[in-house]
């Protein structure tokens, strides 16, 4: 979609902790049905560069513009799954009431839940397959099931855009192949980022990669040639081998 | 001696009654975010830190809760509002300003002419000193608390669970925040009156403590706190009563020994059955 304004323009970007820079002047378009997946080393800044346009991170320079279906304010119209280290497994919360937790931001902060948002928690629980934890408790659910509740969270906000920082890190293999339907099935009305070391699971989908290490080394088709990963990585990489942790299909 | 029920013709009593009661109730609610958001540490420095305000009170001869509830909000917010990055070691921070706090206070108490008052009242609380005027007050300020934690509920509980989801949903994070800490500073200040400065964190979190070991979902949690806190109170007064002690060291010992025995309860089977297997 050429004509289109991208949905997320990231200009310029440049960000870091103290006094250390994490990202450097970073330039990516998001298009409105983009798939893509944003991969690099550990500590080359992909989550970092994720937090920036959640909002959660305010830039250095260079600025985040979003052009959603709705205008440009993102307030509330992100759908966020984060990794799980985000929250304490120990609060006490049903699934249920976690889930009800994404329709925050979709009314009233002092309106107590409405049936609509009841009835959307309902529908995300049921269309990943959790009707039958619905009522247990945050630690008592597997990882694979923590995982499903996060993306059921983040889709009843009903968002405009979805950001997943590493959702197949700890998911099994159902998890794994009802993750891939779901978000091809997102993907038809918004689009999808992921930040992922292992784009393997989700090959079949991605669209676009963005190599992020620091500054942002590659952004196209999901082919990468061997000489841009070793630019990224900086040292030699292996293409579709197991046991290397950031594989990345040549072909599929 | 009478018993405890025909002692309740008193009106001392039946003052501490109702304090302890609405004190238990708020340290219920309140005490649950406390313990789930892991704010005791602030809780205490803020209790002690309002101490320099009763004191100052003390020097001007006036009502020391006029001095305790500015100095306790403003400390909660500056807390809240810290950059704890620029801070380096936020823990420390507490520490500083609950000894200042205390300092502050002993500084006036001993410089207020005249009658000084009774420190240890305030350090370890004596309900029964707690007059009609000073229960009406804790009336309007529980009741305060508790309104206002209903009416933004389900934000604090947002916030109190995960706050990067919660900014991410466009809910304003650091004034919710604000506003918990404003409400655990007001709920230190009654509960000041009851158990005294510094056994106000034991009432904070005894309570919610064996609440979350018993239950694991948030409104079993809040109703069991309340009703532990009450219970715990309750109790410590009746054996305070019949056994000569001090209220507050009693309701805070009688909770420690519930905890301990709730635990007990809670790890030993599991040990049997290990070690049968």
């Amino acid at each position: 979609m050429p004509d289109a304004p991208p949905a997320v323009a990231v200009r310029n970007l440049t960000f870091g902790y103290g006094p250390e820079v994490v990202l450097e002047g970073v330039n990516l378009d998001i298009q409105p049905r983009d798939f893509l997946a944003i991969i690099g080393p550990n500590g080359g800044g992909k989550t970092t560069l994720l937090k920036v346009m959640l909002g959660l991170l305010r830039p250095w320079s260079g600025e985040v513009i979003y052009n959603l279906p709705s205008g440009h304010d993102p307030r509330g119209r992100l759908g966020y799954v984060p990794q799980f280290s985000t929250f304490d497994r120990d609060f006490p919360l049903r699934v249920s009431d976690m889930v009800l937790m994404g329709r925050l931001g979709n009314g009233g902060l002092l309106r107590p839940w409405s049936r609509q948002d009841r009835n959307a928690a309902g529908g995300a629980i049921e269309r990943l397959g959790l009707a039958g934890v619905a009522r247990a408790h945050v630690a008592e659910i597997s990882g694979g099931q923590l995982q499903r509740v996060l993306i059921a969270r983040a889709l009843v906000s009903e968002p405009e855009i979805l950001f997943l920082d590493e959702p197949t890190a700890s998911i099994d293999a159902e998890s794994r192949a009802t993750l891939g339907e779901l978000l091809e099935d997102l993907n038809r009305s918004i689009p999808v980022v992921v930040v992922t070391h292992d784009v393997t699971s989700i090959a079949a989908m991605v669209q676009r990669i963005a190599c992020i290490n620091r500054r942002l080394f590659y952004h196209g088709g999901p082919e990468l040639s061997l000489e841009v990963m070793e630019e990224v990585y900086g040292c030699p990489v292996e293409l579709v081998t197991h046991g290397v942790p950031h594989r990345v299909l040549h072909q599929h | 001696m009478p018993t405890f029920f025909e002692a309740l013709s008193y009106e001392f009593l039946r003052n501490a009654l109702i304090a302890g009661v609405l004190a238990s109730v708020l340290c219920g609610v309140i005490g649950t975010f406390v313990v789930v958001k892991k704010l005791a540490f602030i809780s205490d420095g803020i209790s002690h830190a309002a101490f320099g305000g009763m004191g100052i009170c003390f020097f001007l001869g006036i009502d020391p809760l006029l001095g305790a509830i500015p100095v306790a909000l403003v400390c909660a917010l500056a807390l809240g509002a810290v950059d704890r990055e620029t801070i380096r070691s936020y823990d420390a921070l507490i520490g500083v300003l609950w000894s200042v706090g205390m300092a502050v206070g002993v500084v006036f108490v001993y410089k207020t002419p005249g009658y000084a008052p009774n420190l240890m009242t305030y350090l370890f609380g004596n309900i029964l000193l707690v007059s009609r005027h000073d229960v009406a007050a804790i009336l309007v300020l529980a009741t305060s608390v508790l309104a206002i934690v209903a009416l933004f509920f389900k934000g604090i509980v947002a916030v109190a669970f995960d706050e990067v989801f919660a900014r991410v949903r466009g809910v304003r994070v650091r004034l919710l925040m604000s506003l918990l800490l404003a409400m655990i500073a007001l709920s230190v200040v009654i509960l000041i009156q009851v158990v005294g400065i510094i056994l106000v964190v034991a009432l904070l979190t005894i309570p919610s403590v064996i609440s979350l070991m018993l239950w694991r979902d948030l409104r079993s949690v809040l109703l069991g706190s309340v009703l532990i806190g009450v219970g715990i109170t309750l109790g410590g007064l009746v054996l305070s009563f019949y056994f000569d002690l001090p209220s507050g060291p009693a309701i805070i010992l009688l909770g420690a020994l519930l905890l301990v025995g709730v635990y007990g309860r809670k790890k030993i089977p599991r040990y049997r059955l290990k070690a049968s297997m």
